[in-house]
């Protein structure tokens, strides 16, 4: 202590004078430091204004192009058509139907029209496949097989087994609209398939439903099929059957829902409107007609999105439980780049960058847009979908999860006790191919420690083990090894 | 920026420098969706930047010659 002292002490005004010069000189450096930092930054934010200036004027500039730009020659969007005024909407059916006569013409009136009132509303009546037709868009051309079928194959024939899909999409009496899964406006292929063929060619549908009608097989074209084709992108036929087949090649500056709707009409069948989950308000009476012959020939009615097997495609079980549960499947793949940018958007843009993009792409109502909204500001965050932060979610949602999950195996599994028709069940036993069941199984045994704590877990256990146990030995012929099923 | 505007401006540009591919770049711009509330975005968007840009420029600015007459001293 006496050293410090002394040495204090001893500081001569000369270190004073110098220890105050090296201040100042360090003074001025900072300074110096912050002026450079100062003058970068202000280069930056110059830089930056010239750029959004030009920008806007780009921009601006580009106002008179944009009716331009969707009126060239590409198809315009639904989105568009719904725009359209009744007279132009007329204007445009009618320089198609006079553009496509010839081919028009060719389609025989094989339909039977659906009963309407004098109001021209559909009446109580049942549905039967003589008054259906089954359309399909695709981008995918169909197959010849070596019978000389032509098929429109699942995605689980096409890729050799690779992909879990095994169920094959219609709609019935229209066009799909586009949904929550995406844009289905301007596909290379419409087939537009007459019901008494289909049916009499591929046996009854899984699902008999306006907006979503499925095989859970690849779907054979029978005799009488109309195939709308992009312009250049003609499928080939089988050698002779030529006459099987009406082909028409759309322009690109057709809409195919415009031109579907005019081989409807010469189809004589009736063309109603879908929406994302059923038939709109006006055609109920359609889907209630239809549930009543499903309901008589043991098939399923319904939206396939409520139903188990879209589990399957997804990235595995606890992923599709906990994006259902945020209402957020199908979201994740479209969102995921746009989400950073989003959330870092003031509250005022967001809302009408969203209503904007929504009604953009999907012709859907404002609320349902805002309700994805909600959803997505809920719990949207992508980048907390990886499988360590969804282990974590699971065990923090507890029994919100746990009950969901037993509601869906419950739901699938269970014989009448909560009242799931048991034609959900086969058709679920049909639509999974054999292996998936066991990477089903296993990922299960994965997931389930998860559920460690969950108030009811042992009642998790109990269904697991009873409701996978049946299926699986239907399906596979084998028993489960149960000392491997021990939680 | 959201990817969407992104895509729109990037299709925006594509139209002003390559005015020999004009019809590419008018397909370019409807398939991104294009439309005219999109454009609205876009300046909104643009203009909020620029009014928030200039403000952190002034701010700077004055800090910039607060540190030049601090060096005098």
């Amino acid at each position: 202590m006496g050293f410090e002292t002394s040495n204090f002490e001893i500081r001569s005004s000369e270190d004073t004078a110098r220890e105050s010069t090296s201040e100042q000189e360090v003074g001025v450096e900072i300074v110096e430091r912050e002026r450079r930092k100062a003058a970068f930054e202000i280069k930056d934010l110059e830089e930056k204004i010239t750029f959004l200036e030009r920008a806007k004027k780009e921009i601006s500039e580009t106002a008179p192009l944009v009716p331009e730009a969707l009126s060239q020659d590409h198809a315009p969007k639904d989105i568009d058509l719904y725009n359209l005024s009744k007279e132009e909407r007329l204007r445009r059916r009618e320089m198609i139907t006079n553009r496509y006569k010839e081919a028009l013409d060719k389609i025989p009136p094989i339909g039977k029209l659906l009963e309407t009132d004098e109001k021209g509303l559909l009446v109580e009546q049942e549905i039967v496949p003589d008054n259906l037709v089954f359309i399909r868009a695709d981008d995918y051309i169909p197959e010849i097989n070596e019978k000389g079928e032509l098929k429109i194959l699942s995605a689980y024939d096409a890729t050799d087994g690779k992909v879990w899909r095994l169920t094959n999409h219609f709609t019935l009496n229209h066009r799909v609209a586009s949904n929550i899964g995406g844009s289905w406006e301007n596909k290379s292929y419409q087939f537009i398939i007459p019901g008494e063929k289909i049916v009499e060619t591929n046996g009854l549908p899984e699902n008999l439903y306006s907006i979503d009608t499925f095989w859970a097989k690849s779907v054979e074209l029978p005799q009488g099929t109309v195939i709308i084709y992009e312009h250049g992108k003609k499928p080939a036929i089988p050698e002779g059957r030529e006459k099987d087949f009406i082909l028409i090649e759309r322009d690109k500056d057709v809409n195919d829902k415009e031109l579907t709707s005019l081989v409807l009409e010469r189809m004589n069948y009736s063309e109603i409107q879908g929406e994302a989950w059923s038939a709109l308000p006006q055609y109920k009476e359609f889907d209630k007609g239809a549930r009543s012959f499903a309901e008589k020939e043991h098939l399923r009615s319904g939206p396939h999105v409520y139903s188990w097997s879209d589990a399957f495609e997804e990235v595995g079980f606890a992923k599709s439980v906990l994006l259902y549960d945020h209402g957020l499947r199908n979201m994740l793949s479209l969102y995921r780049e746009d989400y950073k940018e989003y959330a870092r958007m003031p509250k005022e843009l967001k809302e009408k960058a969203w209503q904007t993009i929504f009604e953009s792409f999907t012709p859907e109502p404002r609320d349902y847009s805002k309700l994805r909204v909600e959803r997505i500001e809920l719990g949207g965050d992508p980048d907390n979908f990886t499988d360590e932060v969804i282990s974590q979610n699971l065990k923090e949602a507890k029994v919100r999860t746990a009950k969901f999950l037993s509601d869906v195996l419950w739901g699938l599994y269970d014989e009448g006790k909560h009242q799931i028709p048991r034609e959900d069940q086969t058709v679920m036993l049909k639509m999974v191919p054999k292996e998936a069941w066991q990477y089903q199984i296993d990922s299960m045994k994965e997931k389930i420690g998860t559920f460690e704590g969950c108030r009811d877990l042992e009642e998790m256990k109990g269904v697991f083990n009873k409701y996978f146990e049946t299926p699986y030995k239907e399906i596979t012929g084998k028993e489960i090894n149960r000392a491997e099923l021990t939680f | 920026m959201p990817n969407i505007l992104k895509t729109c401006y990037r299709s925006i540009k594509a139209l002003i420098l390559s005015k020999d591919d004009r019809e590419v770049a008018l397909r370019a711009l409807a398939e991104v969706g294009f439309t005219k509330p999109v454009q609205a975005i876009l300046l909104a968007y643009l203009d909020r930047e620029l009014v928030a840009t200039r403000e952190k420029l002034d701010m700077l600015k004055s800090k910039a010659l607060a540190l030049r007459s601090e060096k005098k001293y």
